[in-house]
């Protein structure tokens, strides 16, 4: 069995590979070195000798100091930057010192684990093995905490109760932004995140609750509602909903992509 | 009423994210047990669900990022104070390159070796391996030999102050056989 993870959850439970990265580990063991070089590589996921980072991991954590382990920790470097996005604005052509912070800041993290791990076993790295592109995803939202914090963007200033436009209303008539046939697509769900992005923090959050299925109301005091976290009626938060969507709309039609 | 450990909103996030695929309505559950990371848990919730193309080749700004990690992971040299810190572990795992018992390794850390007889060839493994500079593990292993707490607090007798023996005798003792012994210090 490969060596068991320590990291445990806030149940005091630990937390465990899944089946399908022990099988995985169990099986990369036993292949030659080169030959797992070689698959660690690969970077399709469909590709048949594909390794998964969180195998690519836990053989980065167990291998000797040496040129295998520089190999493969270049390998998995490589995953983690797959998981940043780019640093190019929405315009396709200047660059967001911002995501070039924020690219650094989850790259540098990273590697700071990686490092205390060498020195003594560090438990925050078993996140990765069990699910590493989550566990980046949190490390985006740190680094996003912070850098845009530091960069102080402006948010659109709320109006309380604005009414919506007829205009407004007529224009989004029953669309849906998270359209589960749309959804199926891939490069919709693309610039559906980047327009996403481009929403103000208001707006954003609410559509990010609506995605969860976080009902706007609830009349349940155990149900957290979008109006009971944003402390905002449900007049505003409907308001503001709709206001997202319309923008939503226009942004992916304009891409072409509804 | 046990004391509770101290859950931080970083372990509270890192829990969000590792069940956020395996059941629906995670943001809902964690919304009302942890209402004070409200924001933290959307935005992380939007990380979540952010979408990547995985079928596009990697691209210069992707290895720019790999080059630098590479670079900061090999010049992270240890230093002597993060040899004085380091576990037994650190010194046992080293040793293994040059296929020496770990009682070899442990003679490292402690400092029972005298410098002066030990081959270049294997201090230079040993640092290597330790990921730090001749010049450290040198300057480390100059400072007072030492032994380790529990096995002083074991002893019955009153321990008596270690003292530094020639890389031999290490070896002698940790039970390696001649002919090891004499390719290790005549490989020169």
């Amino acid at each position: 069995m490969a060596r068991p993870l320590r990291k445990r959850k806030l149940d005091g439970t630990p937390y465990f590979r899944r089946e399908k990265v022990e099988s995985e580990i169990q099986a990369l063991a036993g292949i030659s070195a080169a030959e797992l070089e070689r698959r660690a590589d690969l970077w399709q996921v469909g590709d048949p000798g594909y390794v998964s980072p969180e195998a690519l991991l836990y053989f980065v954590r167990n291998a000797a100091s040496g040129a295998h382990r520089e190999k493969l920790t270049e390998k998995l470097l490589l995953r983690v930057a797959r998981r940043v996005p780019s640093v190019t604005n929405a315009d396709g052509k200047t660059v967001s010192m911002t995501r070039m912070n924020i690219r650094e800041a989850v790259g540098d993290h990273f590697v700071d684990l990686l490092l205390s791990d060498r020195s003594h076993y560090d438990d925050r790295l078993d996140y990765y093995e069990v699910n590493f592109n989550s566990a980046v995803a949190a490390d985006r939202r740190d680094a996003n905490d912070r850098h845009w914090k530091q960069e102080n963007r402006t948010t659109e200033i709320e109006t309380e109760d604005g009414e919506i436009s007829a205009q407004v209303e007529s224009a989004i008539g029953d669309y849906n932004p998270f359209d589960a046939e749309e959804l199926d697509k891939k490069d919709y769900r693309l610039f559906l995140d980047e327009a996403i992005d481009s929403l103000p923090e208001f707006q954003r959050r609410i559509v990010v609750m609506w995605r969860q299925d976080i009902p706007i109301e609830s009349n349940d005091p155990s149900v957290k509602s979008i109006s009971k976290v944003l402390g905002k009626s449900e007049k505003t938060v409907r308001t503001h909903r709709d206001k997202a969507f319309a923008s939503l709309k226009l942004r992916l039609e304009r891409k072409g992509k509804k | 009423m046990g004391m509770q450990p101290q859950i931080t909103a970083d372990d509270v996030l890192r829990a969000f994210a590792m069940d956020f695929e395996q059941e629906h309505g995670v943001l809902q559950r964690y919304l009302a047990q942890y209402p004070e990371h409200s924001s933290a848990l959307i935005d992380l919730s939007a990380e979540l669900t952010r979408e990547f193309d995985d079928d596009v080749p990697p691209s210069a700004a992707e290895f720019d990022l790999v080059a630098a990690g590479m670079v900061r992971l090999r010049e992270n040299t240890a230093t002597l104070k993060s040899l004085q810190v380091a576990p037994a572990k650190a010194f046992a795992d080293a040793i293994k390159v040059l296929s020496l018992p770990m009682q070899v390794g442990l003679a490292f850390r402690e400092r029972r070796i005298e410098v002066a007889t030990l081959p270049r060839r294997v201090l230079t493994k040993m640092a290597e391996a330790l990921q730090t500079s001749n010049e450290t593990l040198l300057s480390y292993l100059a400072l007072p030999p030492e032994a380790p707490l529990a096995r002083a607090r074991k002893s019955a007798v009153k321990p008596i102050a270690p003292e530094k023996v020639p890389f031999e005798r290490v070896l002698q003792d940790a039970g390696v056989d001649e002919q090891s012994i004499s390719n290790l210090l005549d490989g020169e």
